[in-house]
């Protein structure tokens, strides 16, 4: 058996058992009965909506998807690993020959097809009360949703990254928050610097932008009335951007693991 | 297999990988909200920018349009003449500066403030009108609403209607445009046009909150059709 083919076993079983230990917990449940409520109160809104209430329906059903996965996921992946170390359970699973990068990598995997599994039941839900609406099928939905669930699964991988620096969930909660909202806000910081009239506070802005994760490069949902979109090639280009990113924070997540391990 | 020295370096390199890329990508970048003019915020701004902290400015708009209409339904009719009506422009400049494309706003404000009887604030609907035409270019019906305006200005209703029907065959076209329409008909004397309005405002997708005015009219075309007739 080759080296990467053990790893992706490795990964696989614990990927397999974390989204198992997801979906026999309460609390996700719960989540997903509170998804389905925000699915609900979008509907309930909408009829206030007049004119709109297509629009308005659409964008608070993938709103609330998104906002429910990225709390799910990022709550997951910033207490899993540390709880694990805390209880010792991680010293189980490390007993086996098995690389810790494995151990690491499905973790996150196991949290991410928890919260995919999550995320396509409520737009099923959702689907369904577009239709009762007369809202016609566009590819851009599970366009918006995929790339929902990119931004999802790049910002529970940083918060995984994030926890393990900090060793504290209640902190890398914070920093994940804080870096969540500065990656939608691309576009205001280079804004400010462009008009703050100092190179240094434009260079300051400008670098900060590219150093964050660019949070707004792949949502869709927002580009849903937009006149003109870019080609397959850009997006392909963006997709791979989150690719990498996500790697680079499960690369130093294993890394980080590795150390206090050892 | 990756040994746990070799790590970091991986780290940094699909992070520097992700970086450029991000950079390379830069110049096709779809959305321009800098672009936008200034947002209004002198009553919803924590809320909204609280919205664009998340990443969900389609959701601020909408939640501004739904509180625009919340604010009309208690702003009219009672408060017509100054208070009430005077934040129905920037009312409704907060939810296009949000996000300009939920364009039915342009000409829903727009046709209460030139059109409502008691309003007459036509100034301001082509003032909103010609916002919602810079940013929305391709938008032609913004453009024919608000010749519309200049020829009911003019007292040329013939041309207000003309005007209006391409606008109203649009699937999209807020009820509010729909009525103004059949009001002109009415003008005219094109009863039969006007009664058939009615009946398609009320049978479109939100037009349930003008079924009691729409009954009223009904009679009203009725009656003055028989009148017309004898």
């Amino acid at each position: 058996m080759s080296a990467a083919t053990r790893f992706l076993d490795a990964a696989g079983a614990v990927a397999l058992a974390t989204a198992r230990e997801h979906a026999r917990r309460r609390s996700y449940l719960l989540v997903l009965v509170f998804g389905a409520v925000l699915v609900g109160a979008g509907l309930l809104t909408s009829t206030l909506a007049s004119d709109e209430r297509v629009r308005v329906l659409l964008d608070a059903g993938l709103a609330s998807i998104e906002a429910i996965a990225l709390l799910t996921a990022v709550l997951s992946c910033a207490t899993l690993v540390l709880d694990d170390v805390d209880s010792r359970v991680s010293h189980l699973v490390l007993c086996r020959p098995a690389p810790r990068s494995a151990y690491v990598v499905g973790r996150w995997a196991g949290v991410m097809v928890a919260v995919a599994t999550a995320m396509a039941a409520m737009a099923v839900l959702h689907l369904g009360a577009l239709a009762l609406s007369g809202w016609s099928w566009r590819w851009a939905y599970p366009a918006a949703l995929a790339a929902s669930g990119l931004k999802v699964a790049m910002t529970a991988a940083l918060a995984l990254a994030v926890s393990l620096v900090t060793t504290s969930s209640a902190s890398a909660l914070t920093v994940t928050g804080f870096l969540w909202v500065l990656g939608h806000f691309g576009d205001e910081l280079k804004a400010l610097g462009e008009r703050s009239g100092s190179p240094l506070v434009g260079m300051v802005l400008g670098v900060g932008r590219v150093v964050v994760p660019d949070l707004g490069i792949l949502s869709v949902r927002e580009l849903w009335g937009a006149a003109s979109w870019p080609g397959p090639s850009w997006w392909a280009g963006a997709v791979c951007y989150l690719v990498l990113y996500t790697a680079a924070c499960l690369a130093a997540s294993s890394w980080l693991f590795e150390r206090r391990e050892s | 297999m990756i040994e746990a020295r070799t790590l970091p370096a991986l780290a940094a390199a699909f992070w520097f990988l992700a970086v450029a890329g991000r950079v390379l990508l830069e110049p096709g970048r779809p959305q321009p909200p800098h672009g936008l003019p200034r947002m209004v915020v002198e009553r919803y701004g924590l809320q909204d920018t609280a919205f664009l902290a998340g990443g969900y400015r389609r959701l601020a708009a909408d939640t501004a349009w739904v509180q625009f209409l919340l604010y009309l339904a208690g702003a009219l009719p009672d408060d017509l003449a100054d208070d009430g009506i005077a934040s129905l422009r920037p009312m409704a400049l907060r939810v296009t500066r949000l996000d300009p494309t939920l364009a039915t706003t342009y000409i829903f404000a727009a046709g209460i403030l030139a059109w409502r009887p008691g309003v007459n604030r036509v100034q301001e609907a082509a003032d909103v009108l010609r916002e919602g035409i810079a940013l929305n270019p391709g938008r032609w019906d913004l453009a024919a609403t608000l010749a519309a305006i200049g020829y009911r200005e003019a007292g040329q209703m013939e041309k207000v209607a003309s005007e209006l029907e391409p606008v109203v065959r649009r699937p999209d076209c807020p009820a509010v445009i729909k009525s103004i329409l059949a009001s002109t008909y009415e003008s005219l004397g094109r009863y039969r046009e006007a009664a058939d309005l009615w009946v398609a405002i009320v049978e479109s997708p939100g037009g349930e909150g003008y079924r009691d005015r729409a009954e009223r009219k009904l009679a009203v075309l009725a009656r003055k059709a028989r009148e017309a007739r004898q």
